[in-house]
């Protein structure tokens, strides 16, 4: 297959929609019309593959419907939220399309989040704070983007019986420790191993107290990763490292604090 | 190598060789690394290739090992996707290295549709073994960072600065259409000067037409400029519809406005649009003439 080259929104595009957004009703046309209607501030590869703006129109579209089912699930708002970036990251992450540098680039999120979906964004992530450019701009924030970062890199394989369960388990604060640090995030073998890790310290510790714990092993994990190179390590032994990383922070925040020492 | 200081014993350069990093296309003959690639798409695989030579003694002895017992690996790791931390990194090859083999090559092939933006290319030494072996400061853990060396090349301004063309199959595409039998087109709306040009002007190539291919494919100059001729009138056609100088002036860089009046002016020097006017209305052969001239870039003889 040859790569599909995705419609790209620059930074200038991202804020000219932003603008008007409100009168942006990406409900009520179908794709094909927006791409109409945005040709203007749209790029994309000028060679090296097959343009396909069909495919992230393809692409949003999928993501809709399972935007529409989570928010129609009998879970409250935030189950539904929940939902929806477990069911996304599963299905960004196993297309076939999305498997090239093209996934890796910004405005490639930036163009499907602003101009194809800005209405699952407005769901999602309805807050009006700083944030809110960051959700349709491209990055680790990406409303779509964060999601196929996690599903591509959390995938235990084909065949697993587990094959979703990091995907599922992790809590939104276990997934931004991983995927808003690039020194974990950006490097799948330990960023799943940290993700494994998280998982056998949650049975361990109780989910309850994963946050604290979360921070101190990945602040021990990414020291280590400065003096040893973790993902050079054979799985068993990077293994044996993230749960000592874990253990080491969980017991920590386990210890009972000791009142200081009387002055004398 | 890094600023951090580690808490053991590393590496010097005086005791690492390394010849440099070469790159280039697969099967082709490498060249030393330059900071930008040019040239580059998704269809370009890139290669890479170094090499090293340890002076073993004195790594063992600076590590504190006996250099028996002392067992390194060259790591090489690339990383891609814009940004000071690459978005994704992949371990590529690994070589052992002991006082039996002290100079290793490793040689890797990068798929071009992985690549994004940037290439973050690493080259590391660790140690593999002995673990928790010589002295007070000697490293102990298995991967632990001794050398390392970095290039980072930009990939992708080739790419953003190349002419948007596609070969694809007409009778697919345009099915049931006449434009199937045309050995070429031009895909844009003359209504948007204002968008970017890579973005929304598409030169497709039938591909159905094996003669048009191959020519394409080969790079015959004459057929090039021909099209890239015929893409040049297109717009400059549509350009030239413009109120005045100031409305195209203000088409910014990047924009098929910018595009055609860089056009206009390479294929009609020193002339204003109202002169240009002229002579497409009443010299419209030499209007063309003058397009397919310049469309030449210096290819043919």
């Amino acid at each position: 297959m040859r790569v599909p080259l995705l419609p790209r929104l620059k930074a200038h595009g991202i804020a000219t929609i932003l603008e008007g957004i409100k009168d942006l009703d990406t409900t009520a046309k179908n794709g094909i019309d927006i791409l109409k209607e945005y040709s203007a501030i749209k790029s994309s590869a000028a060679s090296g593959g097959t343009r396909a703006d069909a495919v992230a129109v393809d692409i949003t579209g999928e993501l809709k419907k399972i935007a529409h089912r989570a928010s129609s699930s009998s879970a409250g708002p935030q189950s539904a939220k929940a939902l929806f970036d477990q069911e996304a990251a599963i299905y960004l992450g196993q297309l076939e399309e999305l498997k090239t540098g093209e996934a890796l680039r910004d405005d490639v999120w930036a163009f499907m989040t602003t101009v194809l979906a800005a209405d699952i964004v407005e769901w999602r992530f309805p807050d009006n704070s700083r944030e809110r450019l960051a959700r349709f701009s491209g990055g680790v924030r990406n409303t779509f983007q964060r999601l196929w970062t996690r599903g591509s890199t959390l995938d235990r394989g084909e065949g697993h019986p587990e094959r979703w369960e990091l995907v599922k388990q992790l809590t939104e604060d276990a997934m931004v420790q991983i995927f808003e640090r690039a020194s974990i995030g950006g490097n799948p073998p330990l960023a799943k191993a940290v993700a494994e890790g998280w998982l056998r310290a949650s049975t361990k510790f109780g989910r309850g107290s994963m946050e604290t714990i979360m921070r101190s092993a990945t602040k021990i994990l990414r020291l280590k990763n400065q003096i040893i190179d973790l993902a050079y390590l054979p799985p068993n032994e990077l293994e044996q490292i993230v749960s000592e990383a874990f253990d080491t922070a969980g017991t920590a925040q386990q210890a009972p604090i000791t009142p200081e020492p009387p002055y004398i | 190598m890094s600023r951090i200081a580690l808490p053991f014993l590393v590496l010097p350069n005086e005791v690492v060789n390394f010849g440099g990093w070469m790159i280039g296309t697969p099967d082709e003959p490498l060249y030393p690394a330059s900071d930008i690639l040019e040239n580059w798409d998704y269809e370009q695989d890139i290669q890479i290739n170094v090499h090293l030579d340890i002076d073993f003694a004195a790594a063992a002895t600076q590590l504190g090992i006996d250099p028996a017992d002392l067992k390194l690996a060259a790591v090489l790791v690339a990383g891609t996707g814009v940004g000071n931390l690459p978005r994704r990194t992949d371990r590529l090859e690994t070589e052992v290295i002991d006082a039996s083999n002290t100079a290793v090559t490793l040689e890797a092939v990068i798929p071009g549709r992985t690549l994004s933006g940037q290439l973050q290319l690493s080259l590391r030494i660790v140690l593999e073994s002995p673990i928790g072996s010589g002295s007070l400061l000697s490293p102990k853990q298995r991967g632990a960072r001794l050398w390392q060396s970095q290039k980072y090349i930009l990939i992708e301004d080739g790419g953003d600065s190349r002419f948007p063309i596609e070969l694809t199959s007409f009778s697919e595409s345009f099915k049931g259409r006449l434009e199937q039998y045309a050995p070429w087109l031009v895909e844009w709306n003359p209504t948007t000067l204002g968008a970017d040009f890579s973005g929304n002007v598409r030169l497709y190539i039938n591909s159905d037409i094996e003669n048009i291919t191959e020519r394409f494919v080969k790079g015959d100059p004459l057929t090039l400029q021909a099209m890239v001729a015929d893409v040049m009138t297109q717009i400059i056609e549509a350009a030239i519809e413009a109120e005045d100088e100031d409305e195209l002036a203000r088409f910014e860089e990047g924009s098929i406005g910018h595009q055609a009046r860089a056009w206009m002016d390479m294929s009609f020097p020193g002339q204003g649009l109202e002169s240009i006017r002229q002579t497409y209305t009443y010299s419209p052969g030499k209007f063309r003439a003058l397009i397919l001239a310049t469309a030449d870039f210096g290819e043919n003889d």
